[in-house]
C-alpha cells in the first residue's frame, strides 16, 4: 500500500515555490560498483564519475554519497518493480542493497530565489562552478545532515524523516 | 531652532525629503542622508549623552562606527540598545533616547558621581565590595552601571536570517581601496563579496575633498558602484558590517537593511578564499584634561559632518593635532564659513600652511592642556610644550586628531600579528596567518594615490586576474603628505590626569592607568583588566594606542616592547537575533517525530523530548486523572491486559558483508557465534575503557546480514561507534552499514492479551509459542501490511515488536488502535514504560547504565563472554576486575515508608549523614505489582549488603530503605516467555 504524504504550497517572501514531496523509491547501495553494475543489470543509469554527483536515466537517479556507496532513487511507482528485480535479500555477500525509501523526507524547492533559501538552509557552495547542475550530495541542512540535489532550476533536499516537520517549520519561518 | 547649523547648500543629504524624529521626547526635523548623530548637530544638539561611571556630559565626537561619546536607544518599532548615533540612518519617525542617565542628559541625578570621582578610581569596586559579600553590593552597582535597557518585547516587522556565502574574494570595506580591488577583480569574473559598514560606499571620500580622474570624487564611487552593481559575479552589500574573522577565512557580516521587507536584520557567513581587508583607518584622541566635553570631536568628524552632512557642528574652532591631516581639515572649516581661531601643532616643525589658511593662526610645538566648559565646550588652554606660554582661547568646538590607526581589530582576529611602525606612530599589519591581506587605510597607506597604486598592484598579484581587466591607477588630485610625531598624552598634574580621559567610553582616565601600574599591573592586558580601558563595545578602536603610549611612557618603554590587548569580535554591537537567525521558538533546538506523532497529540498524549530529540508520548491522561493515576492505569494495563506504545524511535541498522559477524563480536560482550538464523539475541556494548555505552538485540536475517537495535538516545553514538572502529581499526573488513530508524516504524503491542490482539489484527505467522518463540524474528504481514516482527520484551510481558515502513505506520497504529477496542486496549507513554522496566530490574542507559558501570556492576558477569578472544572493552574490564575494587552495584530499594517517592540521583551516605556518598538512587516509581513504592540504586559493594538498611539523603529529611535485590517482578522471567 502507497500512503501519499500530503504537501504544502506556500507564499513566501522569496520568489521560490516549496512542495514537501511523497516518499521516494530509494536503495542503500554499497560495494565493488562493478558486481553491483552486474547484480542489477545495465537498465540502471551508470554510476556517478565524480564524487557529489548524480547521474540519471529513465526516471531512475543514482547519487554518489559516499566511498563506495551510492543512493538509487525513482519514484515511488516503481518501487514494487524495482524491488523485484533487485532482490535485496538475495544480493551476493560482496555488496549490500537495503531498501530505505522510507527514511528521507524530500522537499523540493524552485524558483528564481531557490539559491537564497538554500544559502539559509545549507553552508554548502552550491555556485553551478563548484556545485554543478548534476551535483548530489550530503551537507548539513538546517544544522542536520541532509541531501542537496540540484534538479532543474531548483533543488531538492532530504532529511531523515523524523526531522522533515522540523525542517517544514523552518522553512515557514523563512518566508 | 529647526536645522540651525544646517549649510543653505552642499552635502550628500536630500533636502527635499524631510524626515520628523524625537530624541529624548523632543521632536526635531532632518533630511534623507541624515545620520542620527549629523541631524542632532543640526538641530543644534549638543549635550546627548552621560558617561557610563562618573555621569559626565557627553557629546557626539565621531561620525561612524567608532563612536565613543553617545550611545542611544531606539524605542518602538526597532527598540534595541546601545546603538552609537552615528551608525543610525535617519528615518521618519525614528525615536530615540539617550541612555544611562535620568531623567535626562541635561539633568541627571547620578551627575553625582563626579563629586565623588576621587574615591572612585579604577579597581575601587574590586577592593571595596569585599566584605562582607560582593554579591551583597552587586545588583545595586549593575543597576547604577551599565548602558540601555534590553527592550522587553520586539515590535520590530520581520525576523533576523543567517545564510552562507562562498566566494573567491570577500572585500570588507567600500572605500577607495576596497572599490577599486573589487573593480579590479570583478572585471576578471572573480566571485566578490564586497560588504561596506556605511549607508554608502565611498568611505573616507565621503568626508574628503578630493578630485579623481579630473573630477569629483563622488562621480568616481557612482561610476564604480554602478559597474559593480551590474556584475552577476559581484555581491554589493551595504549597512553591512564585517564583524568577526573566524578560523578557515569564515567571516560573520551582519546587514541591517536587508533588501527583503520580511528581513529585519541578515546576517551572513561568508567563506572566502581570499579576503582583502580595506578597513580604512580610524582617527585617534589626543589626551588632555576634559578632553570628553560636549563640543570636542575627532577633526575628521568635523569633516563629515561639514563636507559629507552640511552641518556646522560649532562656529568658532580650534583644531588640535600631532599630524598633518588636520590642515585638510582646517580647510574645510573655512570654506564652510566656520571660524577657525587657531591650529594647535603638537609639532615642532609643523607643515608649510596649505593654501586659505594664511590668516589662520598656528601654535606650532603647543598643546592644549585642558577645555573649558560643562555642558559645552567654551574654550581651551594652549601651553607650549616647555610650559613657558598659556593662551586661553574661546571657541565652541575643538577639532582633535591624534594621528591615524589603520582599522587592523578583523586583521588581529584572523590572528596575524601587528607591528609598530615608528613613522607612522601606529601598530601596522604584519605577515598574515590566514589567506588575507589589508589594503588601503588598513594597511597603513594614507596617501590616496599611494592606497590606488598600492591596490592595484595586490590585486594584479591573485592568480586568475587578466591583465585586460587591471584597471588604471586613478589621479587624484594634490594631497598634504601625512606626517606624525607621537603625542600619547599631554604633561598635565595629577589632578587634571584625573579628568585626561584615555578611554572616553569606559570613563577611564591617565590617572587610572597610572594608578594600575603603580599597584603592579604594568603589562598591557593587566591594565585593561584592572582599568576596563580598551573594553566592551569600543574594543580599543580610539584610545587603545594611547593607553600603550601612556604605558610606554610611564616605564620609559619603547612602545614596540609594550604590545598589544587583543581585538575580540564582534567589532561592533550585534543583536542576539543576529546571531540566533530563524533558529529560535520552535526549531530552537532540533526535534524529531514519528509517523504517531500527530496522532499522540490529537489524542491528548502530553509529549516530551525522551532522548536523541524524540519527541514521544509520556503519558495519555483521561479526564479528571492525576498524573500517578494514569501511569498507574497505563502499568497495569500491560500487566494484567494489553497495551500498545509507540517504539519507532529505537535506533535500528542493517548491517551486511562477509565480516558482519566479526563486527558484532567485536561489538557485545557476549557470543554471536552461534545465533540462528531469524533468532535475536540481547547484548551489550561497551567504550573503549570498558564501561557500558549501549544495550540491545540484534537479529541474524541470515548468513552475513544482521538487523540491530539500539536503544533511541544512544543510536548516533553506536553508529558512530562502528564507523570509527570499521574506518579506523578494521579498514580491510567488508561490513556494509546502513541505518533503517526510519524506514522501520515500530507499534509494540505488549500484555498477557498481546498475542490474541495480533491474531485478531490478521498475520500469516504462526504466533505460537513453539512456533515464534521468545527472541525470534518473523517476516510476515499484519493487518495486510508488510512486517518484521521481533519477539522481545522491555516490560516483562509477552511483547511483538510489529515494524513496518514507516509510510505504513499509521495506519497499522489505526488498525491496532480499532482492533484493541475489543481487548481494552490501552495506549501507553514512556512514564508507564519506565515503571514496568524498573519493577523488572532491566537497566535504563542514563539511569543504572550512567557512563560509569559496567555489566559487573550490574550483576550481568553471564554477558561477559570468557571464550570470546576479544571484543571492545574486554581489556579494560578485566584489568578493573582483575584489581577486586570495591564498585557500586546494582541493587533495588524499598523505602521503609511505602508511599515515599524519592528522587532520582538521590545520594545514599553513611547514616544519611553529610559526607562522601555511598551509592545513589537511580530510579523510583510507584510498583503497580507491588503496590507500593520501589526503586533501583547503585550501591557500594551492594550485592553483599542485602537486607541491610542504607539511608538517602535530602536536603531537609532522610529516607531509610532495606537493600534488596533489583528485580521485583518475575524473577525467572516466565511471562515474556509465555
Amino acid at each position: 500500500m502507497i500512503q501519499r504524504v500530503s504537501y504544502y504550497e506556500v507564499d513566501m517572501g522569496y520568489d521560490v515555490n516549496i512542495k514537501r514531496l511523497e516518499v521516494s523509491t530509494l536503495i542503500d547501495l554499497q560495494g565493488d560498483p562493478a558486481i553491483i553494475t552486474h547484480w542489477i543489470g545495465n537498465d540502471l543509469p551508470p554510476f556517478p564519475e565524480r564524487p557529489n554527483t548524480a547521474t540519471n536515466a529513465k526516471d531512475i537517479s543514482i547519487y554518489w554519497v559516499g566511498s563506495s556507496r551510492w543512493l538509487l532513487r525513482a519514484d515511488v511507482l516503481k518501487e514494487q518493480e524495482l524491488l523485484s528485480r533487485l532482490r535485496l535479500a538475495e544480493t551476493p555477500t560482496e555488496i549490500s542493497l537495503v531498501q530505505v525509501s522510507d527514511t528521507l523526507q524530500f522537499f523540493s524547492i524552485k524558483g528564481p530565489d531557490a539559491r537564497e533559501i538554500i544559502s539559509i538552509a545549507s553552508a554548502i557552495d552550491h555556485h553551478p562552478s563548484v556545485f554543478p547542475f548534476n551535483g548530489a550530495s550530503y551537507t548539513e541542512i538546517f544544522g542536520m545532515k541532509g541531501l542537496l540535489i540540484r534538479k532543474g532550476e531548483g533543488f531538492e533536499i532530504g532529511v531523515e524523516r523524523s526531522y522533515g516537520d522540523m525542517v517544514e517549520d523552518f522553512l515557514l519561518r523563512i518566508k | 531652532m529647526s536645522n540651525s547649523h544646517r549649510m543653505s547648500d552642499g552635502g550628500l543629504v536630500n533636502r527635499r525629503r524631510v524626515f520628523n524624529f524625537r530624541f529624548n521626547g523632543k521632536a526635531y526635523q532632518g533630511f534623507e542622508g541624515d545620520s542620527l548623530a549629523s541631524a542632532l548637530l543640526a538641530n543644534g544638539v549638543r549635550l546627548t549623552a552621560r558617561s557610563f561611571k562618573y555621569h559626565r556630559p557627553r557629546g557626539i565626537i565621531s561620525a561612524g562606527y567608532d563612536e565613543l561619546g553617545t550611545l542611544v536607544e531606539l524605542v518602538n518599532n526597532e527598540a534595541s540598545g546601545n546603538q552609537p548615533v552615528t551608525r543610525i540612518p535617519l528615518r521618519e519617525g525614528l525615536e530615540a533616547r539617550s541612555v544611562n542617565c535620568w531623567p535626562s542628559p541635561e539633568l541627571d541625578f547620578l551627575a553625582i558621581n563626579q563629586c565623588f570621582a576621587k574615591l572612585i578610581p579604577a579597581a575601587f569596586y574590586y577592593k571595596t565590595f569585599k566584605w562582607p559579600n560582593w554579591h551583597i553590593f552587586e545588583p545595586s552597582i549593575r543597576k547604577a552601571a551599565g548602558l540601555a535597557n534590553v527592550p522587553d518585547t520586539i515590535h520590530h516587522h520581520g525576523h533576523y536570517e543567517i545564510r552562507n556565502a562562498h566566494c573567491e574574494a570577500l572585500i570588507v570595506g567600500a572605500g577607495p581601496a576596497g572599490l577599486l580591488a573589487a573593480l579590479t577583480l570583478g572585471r576578471s569574473g572573480v566571485r566578490v563579496v564586497l560588504a561596506d559598514d556605511g549607508t554608502e560606499p565611498g568611505g573616507s571620500l565621503l568626508f574628503q575633498r578630493v578630485s579623481i580622474d579630473g573630477s569629483d570624487s563622488k562621480n568616481w564611487i557612482r561610476r564604480i558602484t554602478a559597474e559593480l552593481d551590474s556584475m552577476i559575479n559581484v555581491t554589493r552589500l551595504s549597512q553591512a558590517t564585517v564583524w568577526a574573522y573566524r578560523e578557515h577565512n569564515l567571516l560573520m557580516i551582519t546587514e541591517r537593511r536587508p533588501g527583503n521587507t520580511d528581513v529585519f536584520q541578515r546576517s551572513w557567513r561568508v567563506r572566502a578564499k581570499q579576503v582583502f581587508i580595506a578597513t580604512g583607518a580610524i582617527e585617534r584622541h589626543l589626551v588632555f584634561a576634559h578632553n570628553d566635553r560636549p563640543g570636542v570631536l575627532m577633526a575628521s568628524a568635523i569633516q563629515s559632518y561639514v563636507n559629507r552632512y552640511a552641518v556646522r557642528p560649532g562656529k568658532r574652532a580650534v583644531l588640535f593635532a600631532n599630524n598633518s591631516s588636520i590642515y585638510a581639515v582646517a580647510q574645510d572649516l573655512i570654506v564652510a564659513d566656520i571660524d577657525v581661531a587657531a591650529i594647535v601643532d603638537s609639532r615642532g616643525h609643523p607643515n608649510t600652511l596649505p593654501k586659505g589658511l594664511e590668516k589662520v593662526k598656528v601654535y606650532a610645538n603647543h598643546v592644549i592642556e585642558q577645555c573649558y566648559g560643562g555642558r559645552a565646550l567654551k574654550g581651551v588652554l594652549i601651553k607650549s610644550q616647555d610650559g613657558k606660554q598659556q593662551h586661553r582661547l574661546n571657541c565652541d568646538l575643538l577639532g582633535v586628531s591624534g594621528g591615524w590607526n589603520p582599522t587592523v581589530h578583523l586583521y588581529s582576529q584572523s590572528r596575524g600579528e601587528v607591528q609598530y611602525d615608528s613613522a607612522l606612530a601606529t601598530f601596522v599589519p604584519g605577515d598574515p596567518v590566514q589567506n588575507c591581506q589589508c589594503i588601503g587605510g588598513a594597511a597603513g597607506i594614507f596617501s590616496l594615490s599611494a592606497n590606488f597604486q598600492d591596490t592595484i598592484s595586490r590585486v594584479s598579484e591573485l592568480p586568475g586576474i587578466s591583465v585586460d581587466c587591471i584597471s588604471d591607477v586613478p589621479r587624484v588630485s594634490d594631497e598634504i603628505e601625512y606626517h606624525i610625531e607621537p603625542l600619547w598624552h599631554v604633561d598635565v598634574n595629577s589632578k587634571l590626569a584625573a579628568r585626561s580621559f584615555v578611554d572616553i567610553q569606559n570613563d577611564v582616565t591617565l590617572a587610572d592607568i597610572h594608578l594600575a601600574m603603580r599597584e603592579g599591573f604594568d603589562a598591557v592586558e593587566h591594565v585593561k583588566r584592572y582599568t576596563t580601558a580598551g573594553m566592551g563595545i569600543d574594543q580599543g578602536k580610539i584610545g587603545n594606542i594611547n593607553v600603550i603610549g601612556a604605558i610606554a611612557m610611564e616605564n620609559n618603554n619603547e612602545i614596540d616592547q609594550i604590545g598589544t590587548t587583543t581585538f575580540r569580535s564582534p567589532y561592533v554591537p550585534i543583536e542576539f537575533g543576529a546571531m540566533v537567525g530563524v533558529r529560535e521558538g520552535s526549531v530552537y533546538l532540533p526535534y524529531r517525530h514519528t509517523p504517531i506523532t500527530q496522532w499522540n497529540k490529537d489524542n491528548g498524549a502530553h509529549m516530551y523530548e525522551s532522548g536523541a530529540r524524540w519527541r514521544r508520548p509520556g503519558f495519555y491522561p483521561r479526564a479528571g486523572e492525576a498524573f500517578q493515576q494514569t501511569v498507574n492505569r497505563e502499568s497495569l494495563a500491560v500487566r494484567e491486559n494489553v497495551a500498545v506504545y509507540d517504539g519507532a524511535p529505537l535506533g535500528k541498522f542493517e548491517i551486511k558483508g562477509p565480516d558482519a559477524l566479526k563486527l558484532i563480536e567485536m561489538l557485545y560482550t557476549n557470543n554471536f557465534a552461534n545465533l540462528e538464523v531469524e533468532m535475536g539475541r540481547y547484548g551489550m556494548m561497551l567504550t573503549e575503557d570498558g564501561l557500558i555505552l549501549d544495550d540491545g538485540v540484534t537479529f541474524k536475517l541470515a548468513d552475513n546480514h544482521y538487523f540491530m537495535s539500539t536503544s533511541t538516545g544512544n543510536s548516533d553514538r553506536v553508529n558512530q561507534h562502528m564507523e570509527f572502529f570499521l574506518q579506523t581499526h578494521r579498514p580491510q573488513w567488508q561490513v556494509y552499514l546502513t541505518t533503517v530508524t526510519t524506514q522501520w516504524a515500530n507499534a509494540t503491542i505488549c500484555g498477557p492479551k498481546a498475542r490474541k490482539l495480533l491474531q485478531a489484527l490478521g498475520t500469516d505467522i504462526d504466533l505460537s509459542n513453539e512456533a515464534f518463540p521468545f527472541m525470534a524474528f518473523r517476516d510476515g504481514t499484519v493487518a495486510g501490511l508488510a512486517a518484521r516482527i521481533c519477539r522481545v520484551s522491555f516490560t516483562g510481558e509477552l511483547s511483538f515488536e510489529i515494524n513496518v515502513r514507516s509510510r505504513d505506520a499509521l495506519c497499522l497504529w489505526a488498525k491496532i488502535i480499532e482492533s484493541g477496542r475489543d481487548f481494552d486496549l490501552t495506549p501507553i507513554g514512556s512514564e508507564a514504560n519506565h515503571v514496568l522496566r524498573v519493577e523488572k530490574g532491566f537497566l535504563s542507559l542514563g539511569h543504572e547504565a550512567d557512563g560509569t558501570t559496567d555489566p559487573y556492576d550490574l550483576g550481568m558477569a553471564w554477558i561477559m563472554s570468557k571464550s570470546k578472544p576479544d571484543y571492545i572493552g574486554k581489556k579494560s574490564v578485566e584489568i578493573r576486575q582483575k584489581n577486586r575494587p570495591q564498585r557500586r552495584q546494582l541493587v533495588g530499594l524499598l523505602p521503609d515508608d511505602p508511599d515515599h517517592l524519592i528522587d532520582e540521583n538521590a545520594p545514599i551516605t553513611p547514616n544519611g549523614n553529610k559526607g562522601k556518598s555511598e551509592g545513589l538512587v537511580t530510579a523510583c516509581v510507584w510498583s503497580v505489582v507491588q503496590n507500593r513504592v520501589i526503586a533501583l540504586a547503585l550501591l557500594l559493594d551492594g550485592r553483599n549488603r542485602m537486607g541491610e538498611t542504607v539511608f538517602i539523603r535530602r536536603k531537609d529529611h532522610v529516607v531509610t530503605a532495606t537493600v534488596t535485590s533489583p528485580c521485583f517482578h518475575d524473577p525467572k522471567g516466565q511471562l515474556l516467555r509465555s
